[in-house]
């Protein structure tokens, strides 16, 4: 570091006997369950309403109405879930505290992918349950692609969809930058907007029941709004009322740790082991957002993130300077230190993963008696190991740092089932937090599925891109 | 990595990853107004089916739910149209191309329509939803036979008149073969199948002696 180095995160700007901290996040009585039944009641009241408007009477009397029922039907559900997908990447802020910005997001990924199927569905059953009365393919087809009043709007939506769709498959998506991803993603909002007129016009359901007609167009515009408003209100919130670099120190070749104070601080609720969206606000930063942990307990101090020379955005932290300002989105995230319960935590983290370890170590009782077991290539590699130590040593604990190349280790897998009972006394009656590459978390999933943790206790952020 | 670049980011890395999302959009919102040439209902309502005598009228666009339809649409079809194929299908209303033989008025001007009937004014209905109203005249030759069928129907929404547009033809040609209501339905159709011969029916049971 050439520029304003600075303090050591422990010893922060604000002195110390007046930080205290930060308001625990909201909880929420809704679970996953909770989510997920309402997501199939809503499929199923559509699919009565289907029913009941025709559908069913259509599929069970001859061809050319089966296809107009299966038509319909599938651009029901297209639209519905387009609605579901859009309504989980809003992050509202009851759901996200119920399931986790992760997850919301893993689940908006299936819900997205089951809207593309179901898109290229519903089109190549259109096609043939139209034929009759437009005359022949090549009139559907004109027909659907313009002549038809609001197609075009529909067939464009449509392919904006699709490949929005294209580019979130993973093989595609790893090679595009994160921002050129995430850009063309946005214009799904346009594509959806544009193929709702003819869901009015052409429906079979829409056109010709008013009541479900108002229903449909009511629910529809409040979930777009919804989500279109509760998303970006978050992120010009955020930017409005930015944190400030408090300091940032170097811990390890490659990472560094930044403080985000000031009076905006005060205004957020967090606990350890959450992470938060960072947008720094300096030129050439300012439009991209990167999930960071938290690695200590947010205090009216302010956060700690620690962050790795990844990329562009986290290698740019290396410069920032005291005072610069950042956009904080957040704090997201479920685990958190009630996860643990009454049981031993066991904590596994490779790399940076360390982040979250570190946070949720401050916040244990003094009897939990945790194990850590840490990943890396070295030990100079951890960010925030004495730290660690001395935390786990506080309450009983002890830290295991597993070192060398992956390579090297092969053969034995430091995670699987044996070498975890080895290394972590009643390891099947912990609870476990897992960080660091994905590859890292499901090798230890694995391990510890086997070793007989319970799936309730293995918690871990899933990457969601 | 980049770990040792002296300046943060290049300074086109937002303008790089900003343009395919633009580029997509600006095609998108182009592609639209290119491909967009929707058809006219209206012209199609009349073009689809050529009528010797009835009036074939669209009324003025009506809003429904955002959505500009051309409704209500009271369309006469009678059977005493020539549907050819060569008059283009527009916009969903293929009419019948199975040509309907028409009486030729010159050989007998009077034989069919000496006598007329006209119909109940009926209710198109598919379970409790009601898509619009028909009503049916009866023509009757001198000898007291069904010859010719017109129907004047008026419905709400726009795949409902393509519905009828596509099945009224056919209707009415299939009653005129059968000289009586006791016609088949046209598949896909089966609301409209119903109201018609319910029409028909009322139309032939008042038939003036
Ligand atoms: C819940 C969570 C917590 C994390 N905590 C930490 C932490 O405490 N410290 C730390 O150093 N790293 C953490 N990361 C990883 C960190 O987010 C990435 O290293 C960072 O986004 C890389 O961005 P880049 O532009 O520098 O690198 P790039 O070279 O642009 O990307 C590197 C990788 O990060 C992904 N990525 C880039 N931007 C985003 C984004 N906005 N959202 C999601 N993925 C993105 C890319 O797809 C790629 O796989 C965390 C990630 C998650 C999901
Ligand atoms: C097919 C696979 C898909 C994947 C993997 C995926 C993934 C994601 C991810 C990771 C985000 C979060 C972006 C961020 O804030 O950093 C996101 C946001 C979003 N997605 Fe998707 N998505 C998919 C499909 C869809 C579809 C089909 C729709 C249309 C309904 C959609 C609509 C959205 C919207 C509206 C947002 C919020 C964007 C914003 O305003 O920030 N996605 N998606
Ligand atoms: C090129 C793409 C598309 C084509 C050709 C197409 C075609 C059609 C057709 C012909 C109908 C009428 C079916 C019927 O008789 O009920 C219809 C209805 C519908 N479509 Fe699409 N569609 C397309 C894209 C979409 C998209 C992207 C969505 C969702 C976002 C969607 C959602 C619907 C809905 C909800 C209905 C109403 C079903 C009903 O009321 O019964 N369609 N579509």
């Amino acid at each position: 570091m050439n520029s304003t180095n600075l303090t050591v995160p422990v010893a922060p700007v604000a002195k110390l006997e007046q930080r205290r901290p930060l308001a625990r996040p909201s909880s929420t009585n809704l679970k996953a369950n909770d989510l997920v039944i309402v997501i199939v009641a809503i499929f199923a009241i559509v699919t009565a309403a289907w029913a009941m408007t025709g559908g069913w009477n259509q599929v069970s009397s001859g061809w050319s109405h089966a296809w107009r029922a299966a038509a319909s039907l599938t651009g029901l559900y297209t639209s519905l879930f387009g609605m579901v997908g859009l309504t989980l990447s809003a992050r509202l802020k009851t759901m996200e505290r119920a399931i986790g910005l992760d997850r919301l997001l893993n689940w908006h990924r299936i819900a997205g992918d089951t809207m593309g199927l179901l898109l290229a569905v519903h089109i190549f059953t259109s096609i043939p349950a139209e034929m009759p009365v437009r005359g022949g393919f090549i009139n559907t087809v004109l027909d659907f692609t313009g002549r038809e009043p609001y197609m075009a709007l529909t067939a464009i939506g449509s392919a904006l969809v699709a490949v929005v769709v294209v580019l979130s498959l993973k093989d595609i998506r790893n090679k595009i930058s994160y921002e050129t991803w995430y850009f063309v993603h946005l214009t799904v909002y346009f594509g959806l907007a544009a193929s709702f007129s003819h869901q009015i016009t052409l429906g079979s359901m829409l056109s010709n029941d008013r009541y479900v007609r108002l229903v449909w167009v009511g629910s529809s515009i409040a979930i777009f709004a919804t989500a279109l408003f509760g998303r970006w209100w978050k992120v010009f919130g955020s930017v409005a009322r930015p944190l400030h670099v408090r300091a940032v120190s170097k811990e390890t070749g490659d990472t560094v740790s930044v403080l985000l104070g000031g009076r905006n601080v005060l205004r957020l609720r967090g606990d350890a082991g959450q992470f938060v969206m960072i947008r720094s606000l300096v030129r050439g930063q300012w439009w991209k957002t990167n999930p960071y942990s938290l690695s200590a307990v947010p205090t009216t101090a302010g956060l700690r993130v620690t962050i790795k020379n990844r990329g562009d955005a986290s290698s740019a932290t290396r410069h920032l300077r005291v005072g610069d300002r950042m956009a904080v989105e957040g704090p997201y995230g479920v685990t958190t230190p009630e996860v643990f319960g009454d049981k031993r935590p066991l904590f596994i983290a490779g790399g940076v993963g360390v982040t979250p370890v570190c946070a949720l170590l401050q916040r244990l009782p003094s009897d939990s008696r945790p194990t850590v077991l840490l990943r890396a290539r070295h030990e100079s590699e951890v960010a925030h190991l004495s730290e660690i130590r001395a935390l786990a040593t506080r309450c009983g604990g002890e830290v295991f740092v597993l070192t060398g190349r992956t390579a090297a280790l092969k053969g034995k897998d430091p995670f699987s089932a044996r070498s975890l009972s080895r290394v972590v006394p009643e390891l099947s009656s912990r609870v476990a937090l897992v960080c660091g590459p994905t590859a890292l978390m499901f090798a230890a999933r694995r391990g510890l599925r086997e070793a007989g943790v319970s799936k309730d206790d293995i918690h871990m952020e899933m990457p969601w891109w | 990595m980049s770990s040792d670049n002296s300046s943060p980011t290049s300074r086109f890395a937002l303008a790089r990853r900003l343009a395919p999302a633009l580029a997509l959009t600006s095609a998108g919102v182009a592609l639209i107004n290119v491909l967009d040439r929707p058809v006219d209902l209206s012209a199609s309502g009349s073009a689809g089916v050529a009528d010797i005598g009835g009036s074939t009228e669209a009324g003025a666009g009506q809003t429904v739910t955002g959505a500009t339809v051309p409704a209500p649409t009271t369309t006469t079809v009678t059977a005493a149209t020539v549907v050819t194929s060569t008059v283009p299908p527009v916009n969903g209303a293929t009419p019948d191309t199975t040509p309907v033989t028409t009486p030729a008025p010159a050989s007998a001007p009077a034989a069919c329509g000496a006598k007329k009937s006209t119909g109940s004014t009926t209710d198109i209905v598919d379970r409790n939803r009601v898509f619009g109203t028909l009503v049916v005249t009866a023509k009757f030759a001198s000898n007291g036979e069904l010859c010719g069928v017109a129907v004047n129907f008026d419905v709400w929404d726009r795949k409902s008149v393509q519905i009828e547009q596509y099945a009224l033809p056919k209707l009415n040609a299939r009653a005129k073969k059968a000289k009586s209501a006791n016609i088949q339905g046209v598949s896909g159709a089966t609301a409209v199948s119903r109201a018609y011969a319910a029409s028909l029916q009322a139309a032939i049971d008042a038939k003036p002696l």
